[in-house]
């Protein structure tokens, strides 16, 4: 959700939020809480543990709230709290693997239908690094900017520009009978 | 003419030219150079239609959202964090009120235990206030030694 031009915009919410304003916190959450579950859910690969990764995420970024320095947006504050968090859960459940949404079993190319051809991304993502998931969710999902994804995963624009070269070099490998 | 296209083997600059071409991230001279070149080159041409696929595939996929049942507890969640962040902002408020206090009680009784004459060093404001009045003193020494030699001599003259 984008703020229109009545609307105040992320960061005045902000500000407000970090003096004292409890409404302006919640309709910051609203504004992105759509987008970021979104990521979540495409990271985790499942909605219970990306709902949890949301709510930790939120309540990070209240705590830090006072921390905002305003080098970057608070589009890219925010989803970099939320990469933070997800990599957090990630350590804790380091051993027990959990379900992702679509199976991650390879489907069969021949007889692609349109529904099939959508799985197959999500089930070819989840075999993917974590480094190479993040950074392709955050550029193909989001359309963000390579300078915003270093932002958000606190690298070099050049490490981003080869991290999404080696993820899609790798999954174009995973997808090459659906691709011409 | 028609250009005829030409397979060449692709080297990884060349691919990850055409990835930055695809995601609108060359300046303007560099996709003017890419777009002259994509009609005489079959290899790049093939590779630029599959990261075009791949990003058709991305944009078809279904996306996650929130449930209104999730997005009520996700505010809920935010409700409780904020309450804890006021209550530990009290909490952080309270302890550094107790230290003061205990601080300033254990100094206190240091210094009713403390005669003083044991010798031990007086805090840095006692010695400000003692050179002060020492510097006055000082001020005054003529009439003092007057009055002290003269007392003395009177002293002396006593029987």
């Amino acid at each position: 959700m984008q703020a229109t031009p009545s609307e105040p915009s992320d960061l005045e919410l902000l500000h407000r939020s970090a003096a004292g304003s409890e409404r302006a916190f919640h309709t910051l959450v609203d504004r992105h809480a759509d987008r970021l579950f979104a990521i979540a859910s495409s990271l985790t690969g499942n909605a219970a543990d990306a709902e949890d990764v949301l709510q930790e995420t939120f309540a990070g970024a209240f705590r830090g709230i006072k921390k905002f320095e305003g080098r970057a947006s608070v589009k890219t504050w925010l989803t970099r709290i939320l990469i933070l968090q997800i990599a957090k859960w990630r350590r804790d459940r380091k051993g027990k693997q959990t379900q992702p949404l679509e199976s991650a079993s390879p489907v069969t190319p021949g007889e692609a239908t349109t529904t099939e051809r959508k799985l197959d991304v999500h089930a070819a993502l989840a075999t993917l690094s974590a480094e190479h998931q993040e950074v392709l969710v955050l550029r193909e999902f989001e359309q963000l900017s390579y300078e915003e994804i270093a932002g958000v995963l606190g690298v070099p624009r050049g490490t981003v520009e080869s991290r999404l070269f080696r993820a899609r070099t790798e999954l174009r490998e995973k997808l090459r009978d659906y691709l011409p | 003419m028609v250009a005829v296209p030409t397979p060449t083997k692709m080297t990884c600059d060349q691919t990850a030219q055409l990835q930055a071409y695809h995601d609108g991230e060359l300046p303007p001279d560099a996709v003017a150079a890419i777009e002259q070149h994509l009609p005489t080159c079959r290899a790049c041409s093939d590779v630029l239609a599959q990261l075009q696929a791949m990003s058709a595939a991305f944009a078809m996929s279904p996306r996650a959202h929130l449930s209104q049942i999730a997005r009520h507890r996700l505010h809920n969640e935010v409700d409780a964090a904020i309450e804890r962040g006021l209550v530990r902002f009290a909490w952080s408020l309270s302890g550094i009120a107790a230290a003061i206090l205990i601080g300033g009680s254990v100094w206190l009784l240091q210094m009713k235990e403390q005669p003083q004459s044991s010798g031990a060093a007086p805090p840095p404001w006692v010695e400000a206030v003692v050179s002060a009045r020492s510097t006055s003193d000082s001020a005054a020494t003529p009439a003092a030694q007057w009055y002290l030699v003269d007392a003395s001599s009177r002293s002396e003259e006593l029987p």
